[in-house]
């Protein structure tokens, strides 16, 4: 039964994380075409990264409590970075540096939504396959 | 032609002369202390055009580049006979502006026009018929199509501009280049770093100012008229130099051209067309809000460091010498602070302001909604009254708080209305309220690689607020100056303020008022002399096949390539990084800069400087062209610009990387690896010792006990945006020494410049004890007396017989003494001609060979020495050759 509930909720946040990157990407590339400043663009993903880090933590605590060791090593390189980013107070974009570092933020934007995505199947193919030996057995 | 550097003849090299680094005569400059101009009254203009005479320093872009370009000709018309009109329009605008910018208010049109390129003018709108142009002219001789068809205009439209160029190219001086000739290819254009540097504001210079009506821009990239555009079809149409797209001229811009020359008929009257740089008055559509009177807020602090040092007296005088002789216009207003913050009304019925003291420095709002900020046209008096008895108010006060962050926080309240300028004067740490910063400057860390953190912002919440205040600020235009007396105030942090809004940033460490209080008022109103515009925006414009790399100086970049500067003056200035993305086919490219501002009497103008550069093909030629004092800005800038993210020692890895990276460039191009020791071109002689230079100068050297995090934040914040003449002296300065001069030294000679005396190495060989020395860094004048100086110098110039005294030097450096001999009055002309030929303001400050501090702070800049754990001159070239 938890792992049901582990998995529907893992199922939720992925597609929540993936929401999250999809609208600070649009933010970007509108910033790009001159359709937003540098100061608004700031106020739209930074009010998004608290949103993250948090479902982000729930998602590996679930993961944590009902012992499902593949999920977590996949997620620690993430956890790592995160980690890195909340020490050095880097989490949050910095409007005076959005054209200089632009291409740095695209990057970890970018592949933060291709690594969601894959998690997202991924549990989706876990949690299909648990109901499945569930139902059968 | 290069010079070799053979390894054995480098014990050789060192004993000869040094390399001639600058001419050793310079220019003077006109204007000196330009006074404030009492505002003229904003006439609307019934006249079209208000035309000012320019004195325009012609650009010296060397004869050889109009060869090569001439050569050419015969074969770009070959190419370009029969395909005039290019097929798709759409390829020629680069992305990067095809977009209009909040620059721009007109609506930009979407344009379907491809293909068919010139419209005909229909006959309604000339004014008289197109006159038909002969069909022989006798001044073509090379007749490749005749004059009035494309192909003839294209012929003409060349021969102009190779004519023409030196005249109307923009003045070095406002819009400079690394290289004077653009590569025509991506891979040549890796050999040397592109880049230009623009100056908006130059002292001594004039620029005409044009009234069009309404502006003429190209509909698709948006750019200003200028000389280098071609006119089509007898004047009806011009295509833009910059997209290649053919406009219709307006009506009344209207002019027919001369179909011998193929310029217009009107070409006299016209300065925007026979300029580089001018000043176009801006019709209203351009404003970003109603113009207003410069604001100036005064945030002083007053705890009880500050009293007790003097500051508050010299500030008070400062800022008294300002209020005298600035424009009744501006509007001022004062905040101070030590654990609380104070407001001061200006109430015309009463006879002295009112102080309202603010508590709770957590919640700062203001105690009246209006009158914190005063007219100087109602209360001038006041305001001269309140600033002569300022220091007694406190007198009697001990707190030693600093409430810096919500005394800014105030003062932009009172500020925001109006925009202008927050000049703050602070004495300490920041310690109470938002913005308070911990003490982490730690001198046990100083030259190790644990001192980087207290070179950059604290990250943190407090140190974001200063950051996240500059964008505010930035928001209302205005800019924040800071005057900082403290030891360390965290000028890491703080320096976000003027950084991002282009403010000016000025250090006094060890206060004390005879030494200092002639430095700061100097500093205050120069600095604030010197702005020449408001709430301004910058954006720069290159044709097909240059890109925008980066950007870098002290401003905001508010869009991909618009930069928002508050407050522009003349010490400031913008580099942009170029590329070369794409092949280049056309004979010359050009970069437009535009600058929309508010002129300090209150207008709105746009000051366009157009640039058209030679595109070469060859890597002899691009050497060739190379400016190194622009190559040298363009390195320093970029090597700042990687400080936050890289270890010091890497950043001076990354700048002798770069020359290195061009220098073998060279080599492989133009002697095929044949050489085995680094060939060095000749325009790039005196880059090896500018390198040397820079990897030893205060922003970028190893550090340790003598230089303090805070000087080199502030030298940083300079040479972020220093000019490029500067940046050359500042980072070798000019040495003279006074023991031999000439008696017409000071003077100007034939030429109209200034005699100097001849420039020695700087090496400890030059610096003797028994020597007098001059050295112009840009940022002071230093004046080393040696041990066993001369007594008849010593008598002669200080009018002492002995040794100088500290109270000597402080006397001196305010006024050198007038004495009767001619050397004296030689060296006073010197000193007041070297005073006053840069941006900043120089201050003389005497280093005695007896004093360890001031030594050191001389024989800092003795760069050809070995210091520091970096090499010498020749050390460092033979590590050249080894690594090439």
């Amino acid at each position: 039964m938890l792992a049901f509930l582990v998995w529907i909720t893992s199922l939720v946040a992925a597609g929540a994380l993936i929401c999250l990157t999809v609208v600070a990407l649009i933010a970007f590339s509108d910033c790009e075409s001159d359709d937003l400043n540098p100061m608004e663009l700031a106020k739209t993903v930074n009010l998004y990264v608290l949103p993250e880090y948090l479902i982000f933590g729930v998602m590996m605590s679930l993961f944590l409590i009902s012992g499902l060791w593949l999920e977590i090593l996949i997620n620690l390189p993430l956890l790592g970075f995160h980690l890195y980013q909340w020490w050095y107070h880097k989490e949050k974009i910095d409007p005076t540096k959005v054209f200089t570092d632009m291409t740095r933020y695209k990057i970890v934007y970018f592949s933060k939504l291709g690594f969601f995505m894959l998690c997202f199947f991924f549990y989706l193919y876990r949690f299909i396959y648990t109901l499945v030996t569930t139902l059968t057995s | 032609m290069a010079r070799r550097y053979p390894k054995n003849e480098a014990q050789q090299w060192m004993t000869q002369a040094p390399p001639p680094l600058l001419s050793t005569t310079s220019t003077t400059p006109a204007a000196v202390n330009t006074p404030f101009v009492a505002p003229t009254p904003a006439t609307s203009s019934s006249t079209p055009q208000q035309l000012q005479p320019a004195q325009l320093v012609p650009p010296q872009i060397p004869p050889q580049q109009q060869q090569p370009s001439s050569q050419q000709t015969q074969q770009q018309q070959q190419q370009h006979r029969g395909s005039f009109v290019p097929a798709d329009l759409n390829s020629l605008v680069p992305a990067a502006f095809a977009n209009s910018g909040p620059e721009d208010d007109e609506p930009l049109s979407n344009s379907t026009q491809t293909g068919a390129v010139s419209a005909l003018p229909s006959p309604a709108s000339m004014t008289t018929s197109p006159a038909r142009p002969p069909a022989n002219s006798a001044t073509n001789t090379t007749v490749m199509g005749p004059p009035g068809t494309p192909t003839g205009y294209q012929q003409l439209y060349h021969q102009n501009i190779a004519n023409n160029l030196a005249k109307w190219n923009c003045s070095r001086r406002f819009l400079r280049t690394t290289t004077t000739a653009i590569p025509n290819t991506p891979q040549l254009a890796k050999a040397v770093p592109l880049g230009c540097i623009i100056h908006p504001f130059v002292t001594d210079e004039e620029v005409p100012i044009v009234n069009l009506g309404k502006m003429v821009r190209c509909r698709t990239c948006r750019t200003y008229v200028n000389p280098f555009v071609q006119w089509l079809n007898n004047g009806s149409t011009w295509k833009c130099n910059i997209c290649d797209y053919s406009n219709q001229v307006p009506s009344d811009y209207f002019s027919p051209i001369i179909p011998t020359t193929g310029l217009r008929k009107d070409l006299a009257d016209r300065p925007e067309l026979t300029y580089g740089c001018v000043d176009m008055v801006a019709p209203s559509e351009y404003l970003v809000r109603q113009i207003q009177p410069p604001g100036y807020v005064f945030v002083i602090d007053v705890s009880y460091p500050a009293l007790s040092s003097g500051l508050v007296a010299v500030v008070a005088k400062a800022i008294l010498q300002f209020i005298e002789s600035c424009p009744i216009r501006n509007k001022v207003g004062f905040v101070t602070f030590n654990n609380t913050v104070h407001f001061y009304q200006f109430d015309p019925k009463l006879s002295q302001p009112r102080m309202m003291v603010v508590p709770d420095i957590n919640n700062i709002a203001l105690p009246v909604p209006n009158q914190l900020l005063v007219s100087l046209r109602e209360g001038k008096a006041m305001v001269t009254q309140f600033l002569a008895k300022l220091p007694n108010f406190f007198s009697n006060s001990k707190q030693v708080g600093c409430a810096f962050g919500p005394a800014l926080q105030g003062a932009f309240n009172v500020i925001s209305p109006i925009g202008g300028k927050i000049v703050s004067f602070l004495s300490n740490l920041p310690s109470l309220g938002a913005g308070a910063l911990p003490s982490r400057e730690d001198l046990k860390l100083l030259g190790d690689d644990k001192e980087m953190p207290l070179i950059l912002p604290l990250a943190s919440d407090a140190g974001d607020f200063y950051k996240d205040l500059a964008l505010e600020l930035s928001r209302q235009h205005t800019s924040a100056d800071i005057y900082t007396t403290a030891n360390f105030c965290d000028l890491a942090t703080i320096s976000s303020l003027p950084k991002i809004t282009s403010g000016r940033l000025h250090r006094y460490p060890s206060f004390s008022p005879e030494r200092h209080e002639k430095q700061l008022i100097d500093d205050l109103n120069q600095g604030l002399a010197s702005q020449g515009a408001l709430e301004a925006v910058i954006r720069l414009r290159c044709s097909a096949g240059l890109t925008i790399e980066g950007h870098f100086g002290n401003f905001f970049i508010r869009s991909s390539d618009l930069l928002a500067l508050p407050s522009v003056d003349a010490s400031q200035s913008v580099a942009v990084q170029l590329n070369v993305n794409e092949n280049i086919n056309s004979l010359y490219c050009y970069l437009q800069n535009a600058l929309l501002y508010t002129s300090m009497d209150g207008q709105r103008r746009i000051r366009v400087s157009t640039l058209c550069l030679p595109v070469v093909s060859t890597v002899d030629q691009l050497f060739k062209s190379i400016d190194v004092e622009a190559f040298l800005n363009l390195t320093a800038r970029a090597a700042i610009e990687k400080i936050p993210t890289t270890k010091l020692s890497t950043v001076r890895e990354a700048i002798v990387r770069r020359l290195v990276d061009t220098l073998n460039a060279y080599r492989a191009s133009v002697h095929n690896h044949t050489s085995p020791q680094v060939v060095i071109p000749e325009t790039l002689t005196n880059m090896p010792l500018y390198a040397l230079a820079l990897i030893k100068n205060a922003v970028f050297r190893p550090g340790g006990q003598s230089l303090r995090p805070d000087e080199r934040v502030f030298y940083t914040t300079a040479l972020r945006s220093m000019p490029v003449e500067e940046t050359a002296i500042f980072v070798h300065p000019r040495l003279f020494s006074l023991s031999n001069i000439t008696s017409d030294v000071g003077t100007t000679n034939a030429e109209g410049q200034t005699v100097l005396p001849p420039l020695c190495a700087l090496s400890c060989e030059s610096i003797t004890t028994t020597s007098v020395m001059l050295m112009d860094t840009t940022m002071g004048l230093l004046l080393w007396v040696g041990n066993n100086a001369p007594l008849e110098i010593l008598g002669g110039l200080f009018g002492v017989s002995g040794r100088l005294s500290d109270n000597d030097c402080f006397a001196i450096q305010n006024q050198l003494p007038e004495l009767d001999n001619e050397y004296s009055v030689c060296v006073r002309r010197l000193i007041t001609h070297l005073k006053q030929c840069h941006s900043w303001p120089q201050h003389l400050q005497i280093c005695r060979e007896w004093c360890p501090a001031e030594k050191l702070h001389f024989l800092q800049y003795a760069v050809t020495d070995k210091c520091l754990g970096l090499p010498s001159y020749t050390e460092f070239m033979n590590g050249l050759h080894k690594r090439s």
